[in-house]
């Protein structure tokens, strides 16, 4: 197993809509060890974290995948998106949940010592639950 | 033991009134990791956790339960509730107690190395000791 991490910047702010997912391949199952989110712009936000209810028929515009923390390790298979030709739905249950202040820097970092784990094809996504900061700063570790 | 979360919602301000809570079954004695609250609406709260003085008596209305973080993992036996047909009464001792500013975003995250242990049918409860925040998240991370 090899560790794997990324940075993304979102601006999708609208409430009741996608911010940011992560997608496992068609040959990888791999578990989220941590995530964080750090507000850009000064708006109280919240989010929540959770499969999406469509979890397996998403498809992410432009994927952007991890990349390896030992370059020696094999490309990573596991893709974010800020964009989706078919984007994530709500999440009937959430994960996580959290409500941030109204400065730039806040956020929160959730750490799942276990990982989270994204079966084959499905992923997570950050979800808006409010009009959300004009910029979000993700980054993600993840196993392969 | 596989690892099982939720991201909940609360809008029960009131005082001296439970505005979360989360039992076992009656056939599962899960262990309380993490549990995490932050506002939404701002208003100086505090809340407290807790056993419920009628515990072992909680009525849960619509109960959600928890997620698997693996996904491999059999469904969660322990349920949430905002409402109640039986409502946790105020626990007779703290286990945590905690005051926020008048702030959005503010919060804390408690975590329980060990685990917070529920017995079979009962559980824990979140206490509004004050005319709380109107909106409020939790989260609550529970090995079963």
């Amino acid at each position: 197993m090899a560790i794997y991490s990324q940075t993304a910047l979102t601006t999708v702010t609208t409430t009741g809509a996608p911010a940011w997912d992560v997608k496992a391949s068609s040959v990888n199952s791999p578990r989220v060890m941590e995530i964080g989110l750090s507000l850009g712009a000064a708006t109280a936000s919240t989010y929540g974290l959770g499969r999406p209810a469509n979890d397996g028929s998403v498809a992410q515009t432009t994927p952007v995948l991890l990349n390896a923390e030992n370059p020696n390790d094999p490309a990573s298979q596991t893709g974010t998106a800020v964009a989706w030709g078919t984007a994530p739905t709500a999440p009937t249950i959430f994960l996580r949940r959290v409500a941030t202040v109204a400065a730039i820097t806040g956020g929160v970092l959730w750490t799942f010592p276990r990982g989270l784990s994204c079966a084959v094809s499905k992923g997570l996504v950050v979800w808006n639950l409010a009009t959300n900061s004009a910029s979000l700063h993700v980054w993600i570790v993840v196993d392969e | 033991m596989p690892l099982y979360s939720g991201g909940f919602n609360s809008t029960v301000g009131t005082t001296t009134a439970p505005c979360f809570d989360i039992k076992a079954s009656a056939t599962n004695s899960p262990r309380l990791l993490e549990l995490a609250i932050s506002v939404t609406t701002a208003a100086a709260s505090t809340y407290l956790i807790g056993r419920p003085g009628n515990d072992g008596s909680v009525a849960q209305s619509s109960a959600t339960l928890l997620q698997a973080e693996d996904t491999l993992a059999p469904a969660a036996q322990t349920g949430t509730a905002v409402a109640w047909s039986t409502a946790p009464t105020v626990p007779a001792a703290t286990l945590r107690r905690v005051i926020f500013p008048n702030t959005v975003g503010a919060g804390i995250i408690w975590t329980f190395p060990r685990g917070i242990l529920m017995a079979v049918s009962k559980g824990l409860v979140v206490w509004n000791v004050a005319a709380n925040s109107s909106s409020v998240n939790f989260v609550v991370v529970v090995d079963e």
